[in-house]
């Protein structure tokens, strides 16, 4: 073999889109999108550009996270016919780049978010990151099925974020925040998990359905769809977002609790899991609609001193 | 002669690939455009955060004076 020829194999052939692939930007839009709902639902404000910093920063911290999660489950993504085509199994990137890609990624963000804003944001996004890469990935989700109960808290952190952002603080409103994504994240993930449970049996992944059966998973989905319909009106119920919106948000709560009602007592016995995919389908539209309805009513109050369709702030 | 045998003949130089030149060149800008983006985001927020007290103070010194 040639010099030439061996070196040929080691030169990398990735392209700055298949780095970009490693931050999950579908997760990252979705950070995002819930980071700024909670930077405009916090009282006071942060110079706006200060404020597309912190989302940045904030966007590129979550994606740093992305990066480790793939680096440290490539041997799990191989399998899954969901991950098979992220950038380490597809051979695009070896895991030693993501790894490097993802440390360098996460100190950048944290350190900007932290100078640049305040350090109450960064050290979130620094236990963010680390929950997420070190709890999650690394511990919970090879060895116990409440992996995604307890790594959903990683998901529920960008609206604290954001509200932090802006108040250098965490409150019981930014909790509530937090509270409604964490849980959320349960019976989303395990309606997924219902129909791709040989996945995650190939891959040796304890998920709720193949490590305690799909019964219970049904069962648990549906307490917590339960607590998730009150919840949801949380932000109203503490007064910072308006009766309008509290309603519609009880409202695709009961929604969603139907849904999981439905895959309760359907039980399985449909074989194309018709009832567990429009779940999913739905819990994904139902996280979308609650803070683009929090996000609207806070740039609502925000422009007019009134939430939306209420006369002074209440009904 | 083998590379991994810690001796590499003097003189090789390793020819690349068209596409692993334009992947190299690919990373290179973006890595480049990052960098840029970094200094003219702290170049600005430094602005942002402490250029009104800085105007205040000369301000102030304009009025003592």
């Amino acid at each position: 073999m040639s010099v030439n020829d061996h070196m040929e194999n080691d030169i990398s052939l990735a392209m700055p889109g298949d780095y970009f692939a490693l931050m999950k930007p579908r997760v990252m839009r979705l950070v995002v999108f819930t980071a700024v709902a909670g930077m405009l639902l916090a009282p006071g404000a942060i110079d706006p550009f200060l404020g597309i910093i912190a989302v940045l920063a904030i966007a590129i911290g979550a994606g740093a996270s992305g990066a480790l999660n793939m680096w440290y489950d490539a041997d799990i993504d191989a399998v899954m016919s969901r991950t098979a085509n992220r950038p380490i199994p597809a051979g695009s990137v070896t895991a030693n780049q993501a790894l490097n890609f993802g440390m360098v990624m996460s100190v950048l963000s944290v350190m900007t978010l932290g100078l640049l804003v305040n350090w109450v944001a960064g050290a979130i996004l620094a236990f963010t990151i680390f929950f997420y890469v070190v709890i999650y990935t690394m511990w919970l989700k090879r060895s116990t099925p409440q992996n995604i109960v307890i790594g959903g808290a990683a998901g529920a952190f960008p609206p604290m974020l954001g509200w932090a952002c802006v108040t250098s603080s965490v409150s019981i409103e930014s909790i509530a925040l937090f509270a409604i994504i964490f849980i959320w994240t349960p019976p989303h993930f395990w309606a997924l998990a219902l129909w791709k449970m040989r996945d995650y049996d190939d891959a040796h992944v304890p998920m709720m359905p193949n490590a305690v059966g799909e019964k219970s998973t049904r069962l648990q989905m549906l307490a917590y769809a339960v607590i998730l319909a009150p919840l949801s009106a949380s932000p109203y119920l503490l007064g910072f977002s308006g009766a309008f919106v509290g309603a519609l948000s009880f409202a695709l709560g009961l929604v969603f609790l139907w849904f999981t009602y439905r895959v309760w007592t359907i039980d399985g016995a449909d074989e194309k899991l018709t009832a567990e995919k429009k779940l999913f389908g739905f819990s994904i539209l139902y996280l979308f609609a609650i803070f683009a309805l929090l996000l609207i009513d806070a740039v609502t109050f925000r422009w007019s001193g009134n939430y939306l369709l209420t006369g002074m702030g209440s009904w | 002669m083998e590379v991994g045998e810690g001796k590499i003949e003097t003189g090789v130089t390793v020819e690349l690939t068209e596409a692993q030149r334009r992947a190299r060149r690919m990373r290179n800008l973006a890595i480049g455009g990052c960098l840029l983006g970094l200094v003219a985001i702290f170049y600005v927020a430094t602005i942002v955060k402490i250029g009104p007290s800085m105007m205040r103070a000369s301000q102030g010194q304009g009025q003592s004076q």
